[in-house]
């Protein structure tokens, strides 16, 4: 019963957070789910190409924790971030991706 | 005049490079029993061998002369002599065999020490002076005399090149048993003694049973060396008299020739390399599909491999037809071992696949056929590892992980696009 309430609670006021962070929840949850098709994966074939296993898999996690650190900025709610400008942010967020996925194919083989 | 001249002299031409091969020295107790073996050597003229007889201590007697041999095979027609005459000795002897000459020796119940060290040197242990053959069972009576010495033996090799044809008639035998160890890899037994024969010294004292018994005993044991020399150990010299060749004799009740003629000169035949003479030659190897002789391979490559082989009878070469001459392809040890595959016309020749493991191998043919001469050819070939740009550039089984990649790049590239133009 109280998880009950506490589930419900987060959900009312999860709907009221802005648009844009729940957007940027559901691309959370996308490469969440991506990796854990590419864990699956391994754990059913084996690790053969084992640098593409870990290439495609950090290319999600990675995805993922650049993605947290913008919602985090952008987020009207956090304060800790108040000086940086949601331009700002998207900014070292494209340049932090560009290095990641140079890292990732480069890793892929 | 002038064309009679030369056509002698080309006829003399011809018949001494027909001779080339096929010197025969013949070592008797003295000239004169040369006439005992009248058929034996008369066959061996006619096949071609030029054949010269010497007593056995002649002191004029010599097999080498300025660092040649003389002659290219000898036959030892004198069971009793102690030594040789002139230069000869066993060691000459040896070295006879050594430079791939043939000796054809036959000895009998006197044999001498010195004769029975040769044997041994050949690698036929020659039972004791004084022993012979016994059979109460397999024994022949010629001219009305019953011999229990004289064996009717028709045990003989399964090797049609060293014997010939199957004979219907026993060969007929009186002498001293020889036997070869059981796993010997060079000395086979080309005629042995029937189930029912033993070996016995007829002395006043109680001899401890022999071990010669049987099949245990060989009558006719020919060598082939690793060089191919071949060594014939005949227990009996009489095999090879025409009194022998021509008898009618009694075994068990039933009257029968003999089949010591055909059997004889078939053996020396194939002892002086003139039957069985295998070669092989031209061995080569190519990629399929390239015909030029590549300096190496790469792994799993296709490649064939091909030797020609002949075998020689009598001076004539023809090609030589067998199922079990075998491959190997070896480094430390054989990955690949296969039977050639030949086309009837001698190429020997076999496709296979290079093993996925990079280094020197060779190819190894070791083929030693009862009867026929052996065939080692080997041939060294570096196989090397893929190059990196021969790897499959894209892997199949990596295909998820490529494209949760990308698809994590359109994930991106979509979440820029809403948050830079969303309202």
């Amino acid at each position: 019963m109280v998880v009950a309430a506490i589930v419900n609670a987060f959900k009312e006021e999860y709907k009221k957070s802005p648009v844009r962070v729940k957007v940027l929840d559901a691309f959370l949850v996308y490469a969440l789910a991506t990796a854990g098709v590419q864990f699956a994966y391994m754990m059913l074939v084996g690790t053969f190409p084992f640098n593409a296993f870990l290439a495609g898999f950090l290319s999600c996690i990675g995805f993922f924790a650049l993605t947290v650190c913008l919602r985090m900025q952008v987020d009207p709610a956090n304060k800790d971030f108040a000086g940086i400008s949601p331009e700002r942010a998207f900014a070292d967020y494209c340049l932090a991706n560009l290095v990641l996925h140079l890292v990732v194919w480069n890793y892929m083989g | 005049m002038a064309r009679q001249l030369f056509f002698a002299l080309g006829l003399l031409a011809i018949l001494g490079l027909a001779s080339a091969g096929k010197r025969v020295l013949v070592l008797l107790p003295n000239v004169n029993e040369a006439e005992k073996y009248s058929k034996f050597f008369g066959s061996l003229r006619d096949a071609g061998f030029d054949v010269t007889f010497k007593g056995v201590r002649d002191s004029s007697l010599k097999l080498k002369e300025y660092g040649t041999w003389l002659y290219d095979d000898l036959v030892l027609f004198a069971p009793k002599s102690e030594g040789f005459g002139g230069s000869v000795d066993q060691q000459t002897i040896l070295d006879f065999v050594d430079s791939g000459h043939n000796v054809l020796l036959a000895v009998n119940t006197d044999v001498s020490e010195a004769l029975r060290n040769l044997a041994a040197e050949f690698g036929v242990d020659v039972d004791d002076r004084g022993s012979k053959v016994f059979d109460h069972f397999n024994h022949a009576t010629l001219d009305g005399q019953e011999d229990h010495t004289l064996i009717a033996a028709g045990d003989l090799v399964d090797a049609p090149v060293m014997v010939g044809g199957p004979y219907k008639e026993p060969v007929l035998f009186r002498g001293v048993a020889s036997t070869i160890p059981g796993d010997s890899e060079l000395a086979t037994v080309v005629l042995g003694a029937p189930s029912t024969a033993y070996s016995f010294v007829k002395s006043g004292v109680q001899e401890p049973p022999t071990l010669m018994v049987g099949s245990a005993i060989s009558l006719v044991t020919a060598v082939q060396a690793r060089n191919n020399a071949r060594m014939v150990v005949a227990g009996s010299l009489d095999m090879f008299t025409d009194k022998f060749f021509d008898a009618l004799v009694t075994v068990n009740g039933a009257s029968s020739h003999t089949a010591n003629w055909a059997f004889t000169v078939t053996l020396a035949r194939w002892a002086f390399q003139d039957r069985g003479v295998l070669v092989a030659s031209n061995l080569r190897h190519h990629l399929l599909g390239s015909d030029e002789q590549p300096w190496g391979y790469r792994v799993n490559d296709d490649v064939e491999f091909l030797v020609d082989v002949v075998e020689v009878e009598g001076g004539v070469s023809k090609p030589y037809v067998a199922d079990d001459i075998q491959l190997e392809f070896i480094m430390l040890n054989p990955y690949i071992r296969q039977p050639l595959q030949h086309d009837g016309k001698g190429t020997f020749s076999l496709r296979f696949k290079v093993p996925d493991v990079y280094g020197v191998f060779k190819y190894f043919v070791d083929y030693s056929h009862r009867g026929y001469s052996y065939i080692k050819l080997t041939h060294q070939v570096p196989v090397r590892p893929f190059k990196h740009n021969e790897y499959e550039r894209f892997l199949t089984c990596a295909y998820p992980y490529y494209a949760s990649a990308i698809s994590v790049m359109l994930a991106f590239f979509g979440l820029g696009f809403f948050f830079l133009y969303n309202k």
